[in-house]
């Protein structure tokens, strides 16, 4: 890439980078692992830079990229998905911010829940709910058809509530 | 009680809000890029350099059937000199060996590529007199200096220059080639170590690239780079000196 293009490409990388770790993160359930799958993204976003102008499809080529790692390596028993229940380093639980240690539990649950959900499945909820991506908008990141998005997203969120269950009453905000 | 898609979105939200400082940056992705990169061409010219082994060799066939090696490429008559014409074999076209180690690729954990060389190997290259030959009619390949050639390609960059032609080998030289891609540029990269008071290999030849370095013993290393397709860009010839220098310490 020339110099222009490399300036274009930082300023992608710098709008974006924290969505598409955010989005890694959700449906890998561990931030060390979000930031592999994102880089990874970038990387391969940057060998076809030349190749992809349009910034609509920069977004889908990077999520699909993720998602597409994700759902591979779910196949793959070498490399199966361990979700550890971690926390971040940077969360505090403590007593004196009650706040944020209800964020961070309402995280946990949400992740440890999430994770169980199938792997596509998860990838449809991220895409429509944290993305805020519509169903044309999933189909297209995930190459499939509007009608299997629909399906994919009641079918994960029905899994969602299931594994949720009990903790349903804790999320619900105290309004 | 059922979690609505609003409340769901807004705990999406809140679940990765307390993010970690990011481990890359884009510095870290660019060079991660480049890497890749260089890794994929290099793959590419082992990949070739091996199967182009076989097409080299093929090849040699249709050029000792009369023409240049640029006409058994195209199918065409050129006026840049017909192999037979130019060349200075004085060897028989049979191979050196009938078989046996002196045609098996040495293995010693280089990179050279797997494919034996076809000179009474496989049965490959039917296509005529001294399909077991090299471009010119060198002779059959020489194993030792293919695998010094082969782990030279792996150092050399850059691009371009020269149409085709044919090269011709002095009686007694050693020779080994590849196929190599560089970028867009296809064509062999031909290593020729010519005796002691020999003159070089492809002397007459038009269109090609060479170096030529000094060996020791009088002898003459030669490297050629003639493009795979008449016209086209030969590829490697910034890299063609240094090649040739390398292989005249170790052959």
């Amino acid at each position: 890439m020339d110099q222009h293009d490399e300036q274009e490409f930082a300023r992608y990388f710098a709008a974006r980078r924290d969505a598409v770790r955010r989005s890694a993160y959700l449906l890998c359930g561990d931030w060390h692992r979000a930031d592999d799958l994102a880089q990874t993204a970038f990387v391969a976003l940057h060998r076809r830079w030349r190749k992809i102008r349009d910034r609509a499809a920069l977004d889908a080529y990077v999520r699909r990229t993720v998602v597409r790692a994700v759902i591979d390596e779910s196949r793959r028993p070498w490399r199966r998905e361990r979700f550890t229940g971690e926390v971040p380093d940077v969360a505090d639980t403590s007593a004196g911010s009650p706040d944020l240690g209800d964020r961070v539990a309402t995280r946990t649950t949400l992740v440890a829940a999430l994770h169980k959900v199938p792997p596509r499945q998860r990838a449809v909820l991220v895409l429509r709910f944290l993305e805020g991506l519509d169903v044309s908008g999933a189909a297209n990141v995930l190459g499939c058809s509007e009608g299997t998005v629909k399906s994919q997203t009641a079918r994960g969120l029905a899994a969602l509530r299931a594994e949720l269950g009990a903790a349903i009453d804790d999320l619900r905000p105290a309004s | 009680m059922r979690v609505d898609e609003q409340k769901l979105t807004g705990l999406f939200q809140s679940a990765v809000r307390d993010a970690p400082p990011a481990s890359f940056d884009v510095r870290d992705v660019a060079m991660a890029a480049a890497v890749e990169k260089r890794a994929t061409m290099r793959r590419r010219t082992w990949i070739l350099g091996g199967s182009g082994f076989v097409v080299a060799f093929l090849a040699v066939g249709l050029v000792l059937g009369g023409g240049t090696l640029g006409d058994a490429l195209r199918g065409t008559s050129t006026s840049a000199g017909s192999a037979a014409g130019q060349s200075t074999v004085g060897n028989n076209l049979a191979p050196r060996v009938s078989g046996g180690q002196a045609q098996q690729v040495p293995g010693n954990g280089t990179r050279f590529p797997t494919a034996t060389p076809l000179q009474g190997g496989g049965g490959v290259g039917g296509v005529g007199p001294g399909a077991d030959g090299t471009p010119g009619g060198c002779g059959p390949t020489d194993g030792q200096l293919a695998v010094a050639l082969a782990n030279e390609l792996s150092s050399v960059g850059a691009p371009p220059q020269a149409a085709p032609a044919s090269i011709g080998c002095p009686a007694g030289s050693r020779v080994a080639a590849y196929l190599v891609h560089d970028g867009s540029d296809a064509g062999y990269i031909v290593a020729v170590v010519t005796p002691a008071g020999k003159p070089t290999a492809g002397d007459s030849a038009i269109g090609v690239a060479r170096a030529v370095a000094p060996a020791s013993g009088g002898r003459q290393v030669t490297v050629l780079s003639v493009p795979a397709t008449a016209g086209a860009t030969a590829p490697l010839t910034g890299g063609l000196f240094g090649i040739a220098a390398d292989l005249a310490g170790k052959v």
